[in-house]
């Protein structure tokens, strides 16, 4: 690599680090040093040499040469300085000692250090979560004036996101002064064709004036405005920052062209922000448009009926406002509490406005933003954020503890530095600063652990299908501050006190017990702080384990199927060129194409696979009864050939065959339990329901057997199935899986549908290729992460409470050293020495471990709800837990316990000096 | 009087200085050294080792301004005490001393 070229008038020295060089060296010397500097770089630079970079290092050396620079010694030239020393040498020289310091007895800076890592990052990654989720989980402008307009349900606790049009339009145009905006918005899938690229997207439908509500600008071209949202308005949309980033790969020049949204022509007019993904967490549009053209994008279904903006029964937009400045949220409520009770009292009929029969709410956007499964995602976090609380309380008592048995443990030293003349606050400052410098590095540890593992997380989905990967969880600079300010409270906290307390003023003394290693003090605390620590490390690890058995036992549980073998493919006809009464023709081209492969031993297309969320739910009126039934029952939409595919037993009747085409009669499969629930004394098979009023009987043919169909603790849950070919109008053409089982396994199975689908349509979209028996990991996914994280914090604890005891029975050997040597020479066994150096950290573990059963008892009940084939107080995740603890305490005790037993007695027994 | 061991960093930088006589300050002498080894020596080495110099008695310093091309401002220059060139003559003599008889063994290389 050649020099670079002399430069003859080189740019000034970086001004950040001549201004730290500024103040790291006073008077007229450090000016002097500093024109040197200057001069040297200038002569590198010159001849071609030097630059920014060798500048800074040379400020680096000049804060390691500090003190040399000023005299050397204790006492700095005061002559050369031209002033007084700046407190900042002397903090810089605390510093260095602490290092050194460290240096010299490395295992207990690095416990240190390793245990507020662990506690601190634990703390910061539960910090980030709860902040992406419940305090900024949305990057709108003003975001506490941004509010979301709900109806509570019956009880009036859960509450419906959902309302109709004239509701909106009703709020929109009602005296409601508190608001100053009402807009809505919702999400619909829809194929996206752009030249050769073919995708399946998620799209955002707003009204005219959400994005000036939402306070978000284009990053490229413009957002929507209530122009666009008018009849006649050309019909244009605008790409989510993902989409434009995965699909046009950033191209400015999107903006102005035309894509196809489920056939029909867009203009993109602009791209949306980085980060802005919309109003909800449960969804994130890749793509937005106004809300009044949905009919032109939607490919049939009620979103493309002609009435769909009249329809009261059907609630199908969210409601989002933006408070005036000065209004409350319960402002707003009342106001629009109003308005409803005005629209009810005028339509007469409570029973056609089911979207205002009940109360409205109205709730800030960060808290809203999730709202299936929210009571449930809340739980979670708390319970997660007490979890780690535990940790970072085990962590600190770690922290104390071995800060306060270091600073004692340099008793002697810290007299001689008294005896040679450095003043008590001195002394002390040294102190703190030693343990100011090990909270920031393990500040720096944790926040570095914490980042790793929000980086492990996003894989994960919580409770409610807040998916993780769609938070901004990056650790920020509040992120930072906050590691190192609880570090350094933390280390300060537990430093003074020792720091102290050892340095009194009886120098002497100090000097006499140092050699001695006479006090009892802090073996007191010591043995409480044990206790504490392996009894909240007890509970953890009984958390641990009953999540852990309940993976277990989840996934031993019987499905009521047979997923091995059996692999699924997702997709869609709608809005990719099918129209509805071509969709059942196409379905069985498909399915024969699949079942001509070899080894394939049956085919089928369905709406639903076994354990995903729930979806159609009916409350259907059985043949004979006045109402519908009590519970919604879940409806699934299948092709023949599905329950064959996924090995669910009939029980009585007949399974769906090719005869069952649209124009023949309406047939029905139930599941056992559905029968028992419409028909409770008599067959099913035979009799009629109806799914709804105002639909037409169907006709039962067959009843299967009962199987998880939602989540893996389902009992009975009733399901109703209807043909394919009958009921494409009932979600199958918007979100159809297809299914295989070979006998040559999953893998192959999967291939086999690639293949087929890809010559069957190369441009359908194809999607969420798994494998069925994947499912049951997918649906259990609280319970894996509960496992993990509690699995994760346990071990972290577990290790804090061995370094705990190791810490604590080290600390009493080496103070006792005399007096064990004293013992042993006196004829005491090596028993006996093990037991006097253990014995007060023994009492210890062992109350912690009582403590620790009964807090476990009392807490475990919390977490009963996601436990699955284990009760809150298993035995087994109980005795486990006390064995595997009490076990490893029993190691890290032994280990200096038996250096105990190997002192060289005469070394002991000889007096100092 | 227990004589001063001349470290070998003390020993590169006292020569530097020597030879540059009258006009040895931090600079020259870092940008000498680095000549003439091929290696780098950091400005805050150099200072630190003359001030140790100095307080070891083999150099002084007083301050002076520079000419004014130069900018005319304070420097700090050195000099060799008389100390100084006698302690630079031992270590020389006591290097050779340790190099009789080994150079033909070093013939050949580099």
């Amino acid at each position: 690599m050649s020099a670079p070229p002399p430069d003859p008038s080189p740019p000034p020295p970086p001004k950040l680090a001549r201004r730290l060089l500024e103040l790291l060296l006073p008077g007229d010397e450090g000016r002097r040093i500093l024109d040197e500097l200057d001069e040297l770089y200038t002569r590198r630079a010159v001849a071609g040499k030097g630059g920014r970079a060798w500048y800074w290092r040379q400020v680096a050396l000049y804060v390691v040469h500090l003190p040399r620079l000023y005299g050397g010694g204790t006492r700095p030239d005061v002559a050369r300085l031209g002033g007084r020393p700046r407190p900042l040498h002397g903090f810089l020289r605390d510093v260095r000692f602490a290092f050194r310091s460290m240096r010299r007895h490395p295992t207990l800076a690095v416990t240190i250090v390793v245990t507020l890592g662990l506690g601190l990052g634990a703390t910061l990654t539960v910090f980030a979560l709860v902040d992406g989720i419940f305090l900024h989980p949305i990057p709108v402008s003003e975001p506490d004036r941004v509010v979301a307009v709900f109806q509570a349900d019956e009880e009036g606790l859960q509450s419906h996101p959902h309302l109709s049009h004239p509701t909106l339009r009703a709020f929109q145009e009602a005296e409601a002064p508190a608001l100053e905006a009402v807009e809505g918005h919702m999400t619909m899938d829809v194929g996206l064709r752009w030249g050769e690229v073919s995708d399946r997207v998620s799209a955002g439908f707003v009204t005219g004036g959400y994005f000036p509500l939402v306070g978000v600008e284009a990053a490229v071209g413009r957002p929507l405005v209530p122009a666009d949202d008018r009849p006649g308005a050309s019909l244009v949309a605008v790409l989510g920052h993902g989409l434009w980033t995965r699909a046009f790969g950033r191209d400015p020049s999107v903006v102005g062209r035309a894509v196809e949204l489920n056939g029909t022509s867009v203009e993109i007019v602009g791209v949306a922000p980085e980060g802005f993904r919309g109003t909800t967490l449960e969804s994130a549009p890749d793509v937005w448009l106004p809300l009044h053209r949905i009919r032109d994008v939607a490919a049939g279904g009620l979103y493309a009926a002609p009435n769909v903006f009249e329809i009261r029964a059907f609630p199908w937009i969210r409601i989002v406002g933006r408070l005036r400045p000065g209004a409350t949220r319960g402002e707003a409520e009342a106001q629009l509490g109003r308005v409803a009770l005005g629209l009810r009292r005028a339509l007469g009929d409570e029973s056609a406005v089911p979207d205002i029969a009940r109360p409205v709410r109205v709730l800030p956007l960060a808290g809203a933003a999730v709202t299936r499964g929210r009571e449930d995602l809340v739980r979670f976090v708390a319970l997660l954020g007490g979890v780690v609380f535990l940790t970072l309380v085990v962590a600190c008592a770690n922290t104390a503890m071995l800060v306060t048995a270091r600073t004692w443990s340099r008793t002697s030293e810290i007299g001689v530095r008294q005896a040679l003349g450095a003043g008590r606050w001195r002394v002390v400052r040294q102190l703190l600063t030693e343990n100011v410098v090990l909270a920031v590095l393990g500040g720096a540890l944790g926040l570095g652990l914490s980042m790793m593992a929000l980086r492990l997380l996003r894989s994960f989905a919580l409770p409610g299908d807040v998916s993780l990967a769609r938070l901004d969880l990056s650790p920020d600079a509040r992120l930072l501050g906050a590691a190192v300010a609880l570090g350094v409270v933390v280390a300060v906290a537990f430093g003074l006190w020792p720091a102290i307390g050892r340095t009194g003023r009886d120098v002497g003394r100090r000097l006499r017990e140092g050699a001695r290693g006479a006090t009892a003090g802090p073996e007191r605390s010591g043995v409480l702080l044990v206790t504490a620590q392996v009894g909240l490390s007890l509970v953890l690890l009984v958390g641990a384990l009953l999540f852990t058995r309940t993976l277990r036992s989840a996934f031993d549980a019987p499905l009521g199927f047979e997923p091995d073998g059996v692999a699924a493919l997702s997709f869609a006809f709608r809005g990719h060129g099918y129209p509805d009464d071509e969709i059942p023709v196409a379905m069985e081209r498909i399915l024969a194409d699949v079942r001509a492969a070899t080894e394939v031993r049956s085919a089928a297309i369905a709406r639903h696979v076994p354990l995903s969320p729930p979806g159609l739910a009916f409350r259907p009126i059985p043949e004979g009864a006045e109402d519908g039934v009590d519970v919604r029952v879940s409806t699934n939409v299948v092709s023949p050939g599905y329950f064959e595919t996924l090995g669910i037993p009939l029980v009585e009747g007949r399974a769906f065959g090719p005869g069952d085409g649209p124009d023949a009669e309406e047939v029905a499969v139930v599941s056992r339990s559905a029968a028992t629930l419409f028909w409770p004394r008599e067959s099913a098979v035979g009799r009629t329901f109806a799914l709804m009023r105002l639909l037409g009987p169907v006709r039962v043919v067959g009843v299967v057997e009962d199987h998880k169909v939602h989540s893996v603790e389902d009992e009975g849950t009733p399901v109703i199935y209807l043909v394919a070919a009958q009921s494409v109008g009932m979600g199958i053409a918007t979100d159809a899986q297809l299914l295989a089982r070979a006998a040559e396994g999953g893998e192959y199975a999967l291939g086999v549908l690639r293949r087929v689908m890809r010559e069957f349509d190369p441009t359908l979209p194809l999607f969420d290729a798994r494998l069925v028996e994947q499912q049951v990991g997918r649906v259990l996914m609280p319970q894996r992460f509960g496992a993990l994280i509690l699995g994760l914090l346990s071990a972290v604890t577990l290790a804090l409470s061995a370094a705990g005891v190791y810490g604590m029975v080290t600390f009493v050997v080496r103070r006792r050293t005399r007096e064990l040597g004293i013992r042993a020479a006196l004829g005491a066994g090596p028993g006996r020495v093990l037991m006097h150096a253990a014995a007060r950290t023994a009492v210890g573990v062992g109350a912690g471990l009582v403590v620790g059963l009964v807090l476990a008892g009392l807490t475990t009940r919390f977490v009963e709800s996601w436990l699955v084939g284990v009760t809150p107080l298993d035995v087994t995740s109980f005795v486990g837990a006390t064995v595997v603890l009490a076990g490893a305490a029993g190691l890290a005790a032994l280990v200096p316990a038996w250096r105990a037993v190997r002192l060289d007695l005469r070394r002991v027994i000889q007096p100092e000096g | 009087m227990i004589r001063d061991h001349l470290g070998e960093l003390e020993h590169r930088v006292l020569l530097a200085a020597g030879r540059l006589g009258a006009d040895a300050y931090s600079v020259p002498v870092a940008l000498h050294l680095e000549e003439r080894t091929g290696r780098e020596v950091a400005l805050a080495t150099v200072q630190v080792v003359l001030r140790r110099l100095e307080e070891k008695g083999m150099v002084t310093s007083e301050l002076r301004n520079a000419p004014p091309d130069e900018g005319g401002r304070e420097r700090r220059y050195y000099v060799l005490t008389d100390e100084g060139w006698v302690r630079l003559r031992e270590t020389r003599e006591e290097l050779l001393g340790l190099w009789r008889g080994l150079e033909p063994l070093t013939e050949g290389e580099g």
